[in-house]
């Protein structure tokens, strides 16, 4: 099964996506904040990576951009978790390379999950 | 001539009459002198009087005469208050009879005041006496004597006595009882015949008659004419003819000047009515004008009143206030108005130039105003940055009648206002992710817990339902909260609509696929009626326009038990009308008032709203999603138990 890294600084949430994923049968490795997301994403190698925008230390927009300046990070999917609706903010996460700006209250795990499954089959497919 | 004026001065001091009174004759010439208001148009008559009182007694009395003639005379042709009563002759003769002892009064003068019998009387024996006395002195008594013998007329001799001092007439007034005037008259004209007659006889016809003329000219230097006459009258024929003559001469002419007199009076008194008249015209006239003059007060008191109203409520204002006259002078400007704009008072806008000047950057000022003045309607700007605060001005022509006299600039400092939003703004953004955070992990755990533990929940179905309302609460929330930060958005104006080309109809049929089974769970139907007129592409939000009908439609589901929901097309001009209309409950009139507002549902009922059916908000996004689109929201028809009509209108887009 895919290995999913979740950034993500709000511990019950974090506990959420990581019990989600479990459930569903996928790996999970979990990082609390922007920059250890980064050293997980460089470590572990995660086939897809579902991020929070607000966090400390380094915030989800900078990670995006770390990623992508990281060759070996740079083709992970990554999917924003977000709780703020701005149009703004979403524009800006996609043209870093996002490829989904997603508000968590209104996704139930399940929707989550089929979030993973279709942007993990796209990465396949491509 | 001395010769015989002498004799006849020395006759009158001595004449040898009763005692006068000093004191009368004074006390009659103070009270005519105190008559006359102005003194100093009879001062030669004054004259002659203060000269009189120092005259010996008897030369006094004969100099009275004169001056209280003529003070008489002047006080008869004056009116009040050149003298101090207007007097006719005959009332002023009686006044002075009636006040004073004039019995006191020596007869020369006592006859002014006496009846005219009487005063004939005294007269011609005054006169008579002259004669008889000469006759004694340059003649001698024996020829007075024959003279009165000569008499005819019975009377004459009872009543005529001679003796050394002249003649004595004691008795006439008893005696002529019963005579008439004329009688008077005939006996003392053959006296005086008689006398004359005795005096040519000693000293020849010149002479007497010059004895004649001189008795005359004294009497005439002492009495009126009136008086005078009646001498003439009884002198002998052929004497003094030209005298008479002069005298009627005199008669007519006083006749005349009395005619003239009463015609001038008549105009004068014509004159008088007319000056009344005019008088009293020009009384009211100043009496209107005195009215006009009070009104005019009046009403500019009423004016100052109003201007001091006005001025008083200008300055309360909390607006900034400028008022400006037809040729953009700066006419009134309040207090605020400098704070507002952060300068001082002594800046003292004048003219709308100056204020443009002073604005200029900011905003052009003259172009708003000139606009207001010619389009005659108000006018208001967009919010104006300036110096660190938001303005909005708003210009409103003064209209009078059709013609603009002046704009009233009204300068609103919105700044507060602006803080305020941006503040809800930042509070709603923020406030929804703090409440969606919790309500992800409730959402998402009860999830969880439904999805993947059903097998231990099927044994314990309370526990089950608790954890399925749990979750089915989350989402209600959620939902809340989604609404709310779509109001907040789409009220301030920061909602983006994802603006496209596409069909409507399609959208329509997905709506109708998804609400289907709520509407067979309420056993009434749901369908499209889609058999009009082809329908052209429309130009808006497809996912907004989506949540509109579910919205709408979905109410009609909520509010429907029997019969169904229809949805149609319909074209109207530029746009598309998309029309939901049910079997339902309908909406009463005073609910039909609220329906679009913000949280319509609670109205004053607040306690009293049906929970279940939501937030009250949906009606209310609908029509900011409808408007914010270029669209219409609205209820066509609507009738208590038997349904309702909703419709809103989208661009279509033009081949």
């Amino acid at each position: 099964m895919a290995k999913i890294l979740i950034v993500e600084d709000d511990s019950i949430l974090s506990d959420l996506y990581n019990n989600t994923f479990t459930f569903a049968g996928y790996t999970t490795v979990t990082a609390k904040n922007g920059l250890e997301g980064l050293d997980k994403a460089r470590q572990e190698k995660p086939d897809i990576i579902f991020l929070d925008l607000m966090m400390p230390k380094m915030n989800g927009l900078d990670l995006i951009g770390e990623l992508k300046k990281d060759e070996t990070t740079k083709n992970i999917p990554v999917i924003i978790l977000s709780n703020f609706s701005d149009e703004k903010l979403a524009k800006e996460a996609l043209a870093k390379g996002a490829l989904a700006y997603v508000i968590k209250s209104d996704y139930e795990p399940k929707q989550v999950i089929e979030l993973a499954q279709k942007w993990l089959s796209e990465k396949i497919s491509s | 001539m001395t010769s015989l004026i002498s004799p006849l001065q020395h006759l009158f001091s001595s004449s040898k009459t009763q005692q006068v009174s000093q004191t009368e004759a004074d006390k009659i010439m103070n009270y005519i002198k105190d008559l006359v208001n102005r003194e100093d148009l009879i001062d030669d008559l004054i004259k002659k009087y203060e000269q009189a009182k120092h005259l010996p007694l008897e030369e006094q009395k004969a100099a009275f005469i004169p001056i209280y003639i003529g003070i008489e005379a002047f006080i008869i042709r004056n009116k009040p208050l050149i003298v101090k009563q207007e007097f006719t002759k005959e009332a002023l003769r009686e006044s002075i009879e009636k006040q004073f002892d004039i019995s006191a009064l020596e007869p020369s003068f006592r006859l002014l005041f006496v009846p005219e019998f009487q005063q004939n009387i005294l007269l011609f024996e005054e006169e008579a006496q002259k004669l008889a006395q000469y006759i004694i002195s340059s003649i001698g008594l024996p020829h007075l004597n024959s003279a009165i013998i000569s008499l005819q007329q019975a009377k004459s001799k009872d009543f005529i006595k001679v003796d050394e001092h002249g003649l004595q007439f004691n008795s006439i007034e008893a005696s002529l009882q019963g005579v008439s005037e004329k009688d008077v008259r005939l006996l003392f004209q053959e006296l005086y015949e008689a006398l004359f007659s005795e005096i040519k006889k000693s000293v020849g016809q010149n002479v007497a008659e010059k004895v004649i003329t001189d008795i005359f000219n004294n009497i005439r230097g002492t009495y009126d004419y009136d008086i005078i006459s009646k001498i003439l009258d009884i002198l002998p024929e052929g004497v003094l003819e030209n005298e008479r003559i002069r005298l009627l001469g005199r008669e007519e002419l006083e006749d005349k000047i009395r005619s003239r007199t009463r015609e001038l009076d008549e105009s004068k008194k014509q004159v008088e009515a007319k000056v009344k008249e005019r008088t009293a015209e020009l009384e009211q006239k100043t009496k209107e004008l005195n009215n006009a003059m009070g009104n005019l007060k009046l009403s500019y008191q009423q004016i100052e009143n109003e201007r001091a109203r006005l001025l008083a409520s200008i300055n309360s204002l909390s607006l900034g206030f400028v008022m400006t006259d037809s040729s953009d002078n700066i006419i009134a400007i309040n207090h605020i108005s400098y704070q507002i704009l952060k300068c001082q008072p002594d800046k003292n806008f004048k003219t709308m130039q100056q204020f443009h000047e002073y604005l200029q950057t900011s905003i052009n000022v003259t172009d708003y105003y000139q606009k207001a003045k010619n389009e005659k309607h108000t006018l208001k700007t967009a919010d104006i940055e300036f110096e660190g605060t938001f303005l909005r001005l708003f210009f409103t022509p003064i209209m009078m009648n059709t013609t603009c006299i002046g704009v009233v600039i009204i300068i609103e400092d919105i700044t507060e206002a602006k803080l305020l939003e941006r503040s809800k703004d930042e509070f709603f953004a923020v406030a929804s992710h703090e409440l969606r955070t919790p309500l992800t992990a409730i959402r998402g755990f009860t999830s969880l817990i439904l999805d993947n533990f059903s097998d231990q929940l099927k044994a314990n179905k309370g526990l089950l339902d608790m954890i399925k309302n749990i979750h089915s609460s989350s989402v209600r929330l959620i939902k809340i909260v989604n609404n709310f930060l779509d109001a907040s958005k789409l009220e301030q104006g920061k909602f983006l609509f994802n603006l496209e080309q596409f069909a409507l109809v399609p959208i329509i049929e997905s709506v109708v696929t998804d609400l289907n089974q709520l509407a067979e769970q309420r056993n009434i139907y749901l369908k499209f009626d889609n058999e009009t007129e082809p329908i052209p592409d429309v130009y808006a939000d497809s996912e907004k326009v989506k949540q509109i009908i579910i919205n709408l439609v979905g109410n009609a589901i909520k509010f429907t038990e029997k019969g169904g929901v229809t949805i149609s097309l319909k074209k109207e001009s530029d746009y598309i009308k998309i029309c939901v209309k049910d079997t339902g409950l309908g909406v009463s009139e005073e609910y039909r008032q609220l329906l679009f507002r913000k949280f319509q549902q609670a109205g004053e009922r607040i306690l009293t709203r049906d929970a279940a059916t939501g937030s009250g908000m949906g009606l209310y996004i609908a029509k900011l999603l409808t408007e914010g689109m270029k669209g219409t929201i609205t209820i066509e028809d609507t009738k208590l138990g038997e349904g309702s009509t909703f419709s809103f209108t989208i661009p279509f887009v033009k081949k």
